[in-house]
């Protein structure tokens, strides 16, 4: 067993023992076989010295338990971690910052407290996935969607505090902007309401978010000062119908006025997220591949004047559109002329439709369910093992860096990271077809997805190097990541260092006032408490 | 198929209002060829889930199910190459050690299931309904 330096055994055990007696001796977890299941997954530090791993699991039903764990866990100075459904694969899953924690594990917390359709917003506990909120709505017959991330297993409220994203339509695909009150049990085990919920009785606590005074919620998400046992989540009215259709561009740099058109649609509220690619990326061909695998490096003229050749488009975008049939079908029409005047040779295609509500085969059968609010697993496919791919991932770590909503951007960003992987003489991972990931409403993230071992920890070390690098370099070009594993999560933070690092010097003055024994998630987003601090000095 | 499963949730909050009843039935896939409807399991609480085929359906089938967008399926299909079905429920080589084994463990990115997710009691439930002969634990018909 890992317990963390200053934690005696003799205190972890009585701990363990009063939190039997809160949750009953079933919800207490110290044995090894039952702890390791709290381990990260997708850990790049996978069986070495330092791999984040937890002492003990305790998981209560109520906010009520909560409370209690919490005071226990204060009075003791014993270290939790609050998961939600721990499913934060590729960001950390289930395993805490501090080696030693113990897991506060609120899957059991799986209430649907509240759904108002006409309202359109939810009130849930941690442990509800996307899974339990898309099926309870369909089962009341509910004229609503959800937004839901690409795992269907994840928590409402843990992606929401961890700044996950989605694939519908405007700010829903932001869950914390989407996000509305919260119930938060503090570190000394008080219990508080955020937004109208500060008030007894309050009517609308999952509609207006910020009440009165100071909005603080924002303290709460990727934050280490409370345990968050309750949240409302605004959710959007069920449309009409919804198509998708692409435009295509011929040059490379037609990504600029592609940006452009799309962000002025897509603010404006006429299409829901749209999906860049480059239909170049599809193309096997020996000369195209000669010019892009080029060891001193890829010639953005060459491969554009290639496209040109070959008549193959640079660039596509999928836009979707969801609302009544007729508006978004004009509003395809209105799209189509923007390109006409800004992009020569533009080329369009039209995607799949739909008029709900889909009866269940078409709902099986449809492409990108997630784009419909319809939560999968199907993300998983990201590494398998399939015909081509005989050699299957043992996991991944996402790297997320946030860069302008751009066709600038996107360009300088992939001959930027284009050049890191080369210099670190290791595979591509981005190249001159590489597009921005979407799911924020007003930035681009330029992800991605770095493959872990279980089995080959020099292989991992090379990971994180690497990943490390990938971050400073970022940082030069102020592009910083909004999400990161917590092996990580002290690099991060140190890029934002403006003003000699006063941000997170500020977030350390608030961890020491409101958890001055340090006891909730310790090191999470970089944030010590003092007397970690003071050891790691 | 044709599941009805009724269920009273419990008070929510101790003096707040307690949840109706929840009826449900299949979702009006019934005659197709699906075989279960997609992403559609009566709302109950996950840690009272009290059959193997219940579990599966909460657990895996969005993995390991048939149709499109199963990574799990997808990847059995390419390490077994058709010696064997890719959907799991289809197998009629598993042993439920074998099972208990890859929920504990994990495979590829496939991730390890806790007890907070899957109890023990649930995990004997579900190794039972996948390592039962296929006549037996494939869903039926109407």
């Amino acid at each position: 067993m890992v317990l963390p330096a200053d934690l005696s055994e003799a205190t972890f055990n009585r701990a363990m023992e009063r939190f039997r007696e809160v949750v009953g001796p079933d919800w207490v977890f110290t044995d090894e076989e039952n702890v390791n299941l709290y381990r990260d997954a997708y850990s790049p530090l996978w069986g070495e010295e330092e791999e984040r791993v937890p002492s003990a699991a305790v998981a209560p039903s109520s906010a009520e338990e909560v409370q209690e764990v919490v005071r226990i866990a204060n009075e003791l100075s014993v270290p939790l971690y609050p998961i939600s459904t721990g499913m934060n694969l590729g960001y950390g899953g289930a395993a805490p910052n501090l080696r030693g924690s113990v897991v506060l594990d609120l899957k059991r917390m799986n209430r649907i407290i509240e759904v108002d359709a006409d309202r359109g917003f939810a009130i849930v506990e941690p442990g509800v996935a996307y899974f339990d909120l898309y099926r309870y709505i369909n089962e009341q017959g509910l004229d609503l969607w959800i937004d839901c991330p690409d795992p269907g297993w994840g928590s409402v409220i843990g992606n929401a505090l961890d700044h996950g994203v989605g694939y519908t339509y405007g700010t829903y695909r932001d869950h914390f902007s989407a996000h509305c009150g919260m119930e938060v049990v503090l570190p000394d085990g008080e219990i508080m309401r955020t937004g109208m919920g500060a008030m007894p009785n309050a009517e609308s606590w999952g509609e207006y978010h910020y009440g009165f005074g100071p909005y603080i919620d924002g303290l709460f998400s990727q934050g280490n000062i409370g345990v968050v046992t309750k949240m409302g989540i605004h959710l959007m009215p069920a449309p009409q119908a919804y198509r998708r259709a692409f435009a295509r561009a011929p040059r490379r740099a037609d990504i600029i006025p592609m940006v452009k058109i799309v962000n002025r649609l897509e603010h404006a509220g006429l299409i829901g997220m749209p999906r860049y690619g480059s239909p170049m990326r599809g193309i096997r061909d020996e000369g195209l591949a000669a010019l892009v695998d080029d060891p001193n490096g890829w010639d953005a003229d060459a491969i554009d004047d290639w496209a040109q050749t070959n008549n193959v488009p640079y660039w596509e975008v999928q836009l979707q559109f969801y609302g009544p049939e007729k508006t978004i079908d004009a509003n395809w029409e209105y799209a189509q002329d923007l390109f006409n005047e800004a992009v020569s040779g533009a080329t369009f295609e039209e995607g799949e439709r739909a008029r709900f509500p889909l009866s269940d085969e078409e709902i099986h059968n449809f492409p990108q369910r997630v784009s419909l609010g319809i939560p999968q697993l199907e993300v998983f496919s990201i590494g398998i093992r399939t015909e081509t791919n005989p050699t299957p991932r043992d996991g991944h770590l996402w790297f997320a860096p946030v860069i302008p909503k751009s066709g600038e951007a996107v360009l300088r960003a992939q001959e930027v990271f284009s050049r890191a992987f080369r210099e670190a003489g290791l595979p591509p991972a981005y190249g001159p077809f590489s597009g921005p990931s979407t799911w924020m409403y007003r930035t681009f993230v330029f992800l991605t997805g770095l493959s872990i071992s279980r089995s080959n920890s020099e292989e991992n070390q090379r990971t994180r190097a690497l990943f490390h690098q990938l971050i400073d370099i970022a940082a030069e070009n102020g592009w910083g990541e909004y999400r990161t594993p917590p092996a990580f999560q002290d690099k991060v933070m140190s890029t934002y260092s403006f003003n000699d690092n006063v941000l997170l010097r500020f977030h350390e003055k608030i961890k020491d006032a409101i958890d001055p024994n340090g006891i909730i998630s310790a090191g999470r987003s970089g944030i010590w408490p003092k007397h970690i601090r003071e050891q790691r000095t | 198929m044709r599941l009805v499963w009724t269920l009273l949730l419990t008070t929510l909050l101790a003096g707040a209002l307690v949840q109706p009843a929840l009826t449900q039935d299949d979702g009006g896939a019934g005659g197709s060829d699906i075989g279960v409807p997609p992403n559609f399991l009566p709302l109950q609480d996950h840690t009272s889930l009290d059959t193997g085929e219940k579990v599966f359906m909460y657990w895996c089938w969005n993995c390991h199910g048939e149709g499109p967008g199963k990574p799990g399926t997808t990847a059995l299909g390419a390490l077994y190459d058709g010696e064997v079905p890719a959907v799991l429920q289809e197998r009629t080589d598993l042993d439920p050690e074998m099972v208990k084994y890859f929920v504990r463990n994990g495979t590829s990115i496939m991730p390890f299931f806790r007890q907070t997710q899957i109890t023990d009691e649930q995990l004997d439930l579900l190794a039972d309904y996948l390592s039962a002969p296929a006549d037996d634990s494939a869903p039926a018909d109407d």
